[in-house]
């Protein structure tokens, strides 16, 4: 579904991709591990058109992304939840919804992916009026979800998702992951910092380390690599205690 | 009139030109509120809308009341000329330096529009007489000119529908999206290049239809141009900057303030008051009038104030200036080249008869003076200011008054420049507590205000008295002029050569970050602001003291704050000689560009200007990185050769 071949993106003159290849196949839960400025966050900027690849492709379905406008992507059916949700912060929840489904195709279908939209996220509806900008961190992260659920999307970009939220959201946020993607086949890439949470959820797994792709496998696999364990998961300073 | 009905009645005009003010902000507003864009040429925006439903008028007979359409039609045009033309390429580029850049080509354009519409229309006063001119009615016992009920009523119709349009389109949700969070917006598929494309033109358009309001209802001259980009500025600073609602109730608060304080202050000082209510909202509501505090994420950084230099007073090694730098830049080959050109300058009065020559190197001098003034605080320090007239200006005044009045003309200078840096406390210190344009501001209303007043107060001319004209020879005016420049130039190298100097420079490459290594930033760029703006208003003296035949408002137009702006960007922001020979060329290029094609050069210059910050899109501090680079390259290249040999 998505072809991410040989890549090589810059900041200015600082390269913070260095040849990387990924393949997310269609309806699985994939994700992109790694930890703090391992470059995650900027393959999904450079998915999503925000920034420009120097080399190599990107492809959707076989169409050709990197060659296209960054707004006219979330019309091919690839939508983003942003880290840091990055609502529109003065609008209301409604608004909020109202502008994921901008484009023609998802803006016919806009009643229903509300009414969708509101039976994952019953919070959302109590709160459809009141500015995004006041709600809680973990409905701020439910309407980010929700608003690029509202573009019917077939491939959900979804960047840390857990960051700064209570260990019970995060575990009801993973929950909604995991159904929407089953329900309504959405595919899903995750990129996330919390290693063992991403790799239970996930069918496929890719480990970033300083810009490169370092391992790729099945998630269960990657989840009980020796790498995984003692790079991310701390089990090596207990091995060697042993 | 009783007390009650007086007040009453400043109430209704302050009503009256309240809805205007909003009118003409939301425009404003929207532009910076979406694109973050400071469109400081909003006022000549309007002011073009003004003529052009004034030519429609006397051409074609048509009513001001009925042109607003084809009058904002055309401004939308305009704007989508102007977008396209100047200012899509910034959109690129982060908040800050959009922010910067949008104030300076804007600056330029409204020198290029008003200095146009004088060629085109003449500077003097005009309006239009329709039938209904004149004509009031009595309410409550109050007399209310029908132009205004029309205005008021047009304007609130104006305003409702603009609401509606940002509340309850598609589109209109789509620009406020992009407003608050333009990555967000791309990545549902708004598309933000479209966006910001109609947004600057309807913020046009909406200045357009302000000024068609404002033909009828007021007499209008090119010069508004200023005066309304400043009330539009301070009414969206009232609201709340970045915030597209609340502008047109900002704009109310202003006109009845205005308009009330008049009864008790008087017509000439009425433009104190929005300067007095920008000040008093920079000391204790920076985040506007109406917004609650607290209330929504803010996503304008720019708002906050900068609190963040709490633990930055401890180190306190030998500050101010540092003598071993002078020492160590004047190298004895550097040390020969300077003598021999201040050696030079000394001399050349004795060998140059020419009195056209003698004034045009006094002229050179003090440009050089000013331009280096400014380079201290927007070169080195990062502050733009675009009021430098009114310290040049204030110094003068200043040095003019006491001179007059039988003061020792040093003595006199020296009260000039004192008086500037006093002026600059008054916006510099609430202003400078934030972070932000709020200085920029700040100071063009500082400049533009400062220039009304003195043309209502001191509207006329000073000549010389007799006792003094028989004395009044060029060679100790060259003489005071060159010294003005040495003690500029002097005091800028060791300034920026100093601790505090290195500090300035910091803050302006980072703040944050100097902040965080112990720099104390905030008086880092008070010093700057104190030191610039003294030597500013002493070169105002000096002028001052040149001129026998003295209007006291030229010195506060807003050229003289544009000219440094322009020669210190060309020359080479913070570095000291890029802006001394700007000036050379500058002073030899206007010379020759007022005797050959005279009133054009303004817009000749100005345009040049924008060409210049646009060709130099990283702003200033990628402009100043790129001089400083090559300057080092060249500087290490020199120093190898030496050891060479």
């Amino acid at each position: 579904m998505l072809e991410i071949d040989q890549i090589d993106v810059f900041y200015g003159d600082l390269q913070a991709l260095w040849n990387v290849s990924l393949t997310v196949q269609d309806g699985e839960i994939a994700a992109l591990v790694g930890s703090n400025g391992a470059g995650k966050s900027t393959l999904l900027k450079t998915i999503c058109g925000l920034l420009r690849l120097t080399h190599g492709s990107i492809r959707f379905n076989g169409l050709q992304l990197d060659k296209t406008p960054a707004h006219q992507i979330v019309q091919l059916g690839i939508c983003v939840v942003h880290e840091g949700r990055r609502l529109f912060s003065e609008m209301s929840v409604l608004e909020n919804l109202e502008m994921g489904a901008f484009n023609a195709k998802a803006r016919k279908k806009k009643s229903e992916m509300t009414a969708w939209v509101y039976e994952i996220f019953p919070r959302l509806k109590d709160r459809k009026n009141q500015t995004a900008g006041t709600l809680s961190g973990g409905e701020q992260q439910m309407l980010a979800i929700g608003r690029a659920l509202m573009s019917q999307p077939k491939l959900l970009l979804m960047d840390e998702v857990s960051l700064g939220l209570a260990p019970i959201l995060v575990r009801h946020i993973y929950e909604v992951v995991k159904e929407i993607n089953r329900s309504k086949q959405i595919t899903i890439f995750l990129v996330e910092q919390n290693v063992r949470l991403a790799l239970e959820v996930a069918d496929s797994g890719y480990i970033i380390e300083t810009g490169s792709i370092v391992g790729h496998d099945k998630a269960n696999l990657l989840l009980r690599s020796d790498h995984v364990k003692e790079s991310y998961l701390g089990f090596g300073q207990m091995q060697r205690e042993k | 009139m009783s007390f009650v009905e007086s007040i009453g009645q400043s109430l209704i005009y302050g009503i009256l030109v309240g809805t205007l003010y909003g009118l003409a902000a939301s425009g404003l507003s929207l532009v910076f509120g979406v694109m973050r864009y400071l469109n400081v040429a909003h006022g000549a925006l309007l002011m073009i809308g003004t003529y052009l439903a004034f030519s429609i008028f006397s051409r074609y007979h048509i009513d001001p009341l009925l042109s607003i359409p084809i009058v904002m039609f055309f401004l939308f045009l305009i704007g989508m000329f102007l977008y396209k033309l100047m200012f899509s390429s910034l959109a690129k580029y982060p908040v800050g330096i959009r922010i910067d850049n949008s104030l300076l080509i804007s600056f330029g354009l409204m020198l290029v529009l008003e200095s146009l519409a004088t060629i085109i229309w003449s500077p003097d006063e005009r309006n239009i007489t329709t039938p209904y001119s004149g004509m009031t009615f009595s309410f409550l016992g109050l007399r209310i000119p029908y132009v205004g009920l029309f205005g008021v009523v047009l304007t609130t119709v104006l305003i409702f529908a603009l609401h509606l349009f940002l509340n309850k389109t598609y589109f209109g949700k789509s620009i406020r999206a992009a407003s608050q969070d333009w990555e967000s917006a791309l990545t549902v598929g708004i598309n933000i290049e479209q966006t910001y494309f109609f947004s600057f033109a309807i913020g046009i358009a909406l200045a357009g239809a302000a000024g068609s309001i404002l033909s009828f209802s007021y007499a209008f001259s090119p010069a508004i141009s200023e005066g309304w980009s400043i009330k539009a500025l301070i009414v969206i600073t009232l609201a709340g900057l970045g915030r597209i609602g609340g502008v047109f109730a900002a704009g109310l608060v202003l006109g009845v303030i205005e308009a009330v304080s008049v009864y008790f202050i008087g017509a000439s000082y009425q433009q104190v008051v929005g300067l007095v209510l920008f000040i008093l909202l920079l000391m204790f509501r920076p985040q506007g009038l109406f917004t609650r505090k607290g209330g929504g994420a803010s996503s304008s950084a720019e708002n906050l104030p900068s609190a963040s230099y709490t633990f930055s007073q401890k180190i306190s090694i030998s500050e101010g200036f540092s003598f071993n730098a002078l020492k160590e830049a004047i190298t004895e080959k550097r040390f020969f080249i300077i003598g021999i050109l201040i050696v030079a300058c000394c001399l050349l009065p004795l060998i140059i008869r020419s009195d056209y020559l003698i004034n045009l190197f006094i002229l050179l001098f003090l440009y050089i003076s000013i331009t280096q003034s400014w380079n201290i605080l927007g070169g080195y320090t990062g502050l733009i200011s675009i009021g430098q007239s009114a310290f040049f200006g204030i110094g003068a005044l200043s040095t003019r008054l006491l001179w007059m009045s039988g003061a020792p003309i040093f003595l006199a200078l020296l009260a000039g420049g004192v008086s500037a840096a006093v002026l600059a406390a008054m916006i510099g210190l609430p202003s400078l507590r934030l972070r932000g344009v709020y200085f920029a501001i700040g100071t063009l209303g500082l400049a533009i205000i400062t220039g009304v007043i003195v043309h209502n107060v001191f509207p006329g001319v000073s000549f010389l008295p007799a006792k003094y004209l028989a004395s009044f020879t060029l060679t100790p005016r060259y003489y005071v002029a060159l010294v003005l420049m040495l003690v500029t130039i002097g005091a800028a190298y060791l300034l920026v050569n100093s601790r505090l100097g290195l500090g300035m420079i910091a803050v302006k490459e980072d703040e944050i970050a100097a902040a965080a290594t112990g720099i104390n930033t905030f008086k880092c760029k008070v010093l700057a602001l104190a030191v610039s703006t003294f030597l500013a208003g002493l070169a105002g003296g000096v002028y001052a003291f040149y001129s026998a035949v003295y209007y006291y408002f030229v010195p506060f137009e807003l050229i003289w704050s544009f000219e440094p702006v322009l020669i210190v960007i060309i020359g080479g922001a913070g570095t000291i000689i890029g802006p001394i020979l700007g000036t050379i060329g500058y002073v030899a290029l206007k010379e020759l560009f007022t005797v050959t094609i005279g009133r054009f050069s303004v817009p000749i210059f100005a345009i040049l200007f924008i060409i210049t910050v646009l060709s130099l899109p990283g702003g200033l501090v990628e402009a100043t990185g790129k001089i400083r680079n090559w300057l080092g390259s060249y500087k290490i290249k020199k120093g190898g050769m030496q050891n060479v040999t």
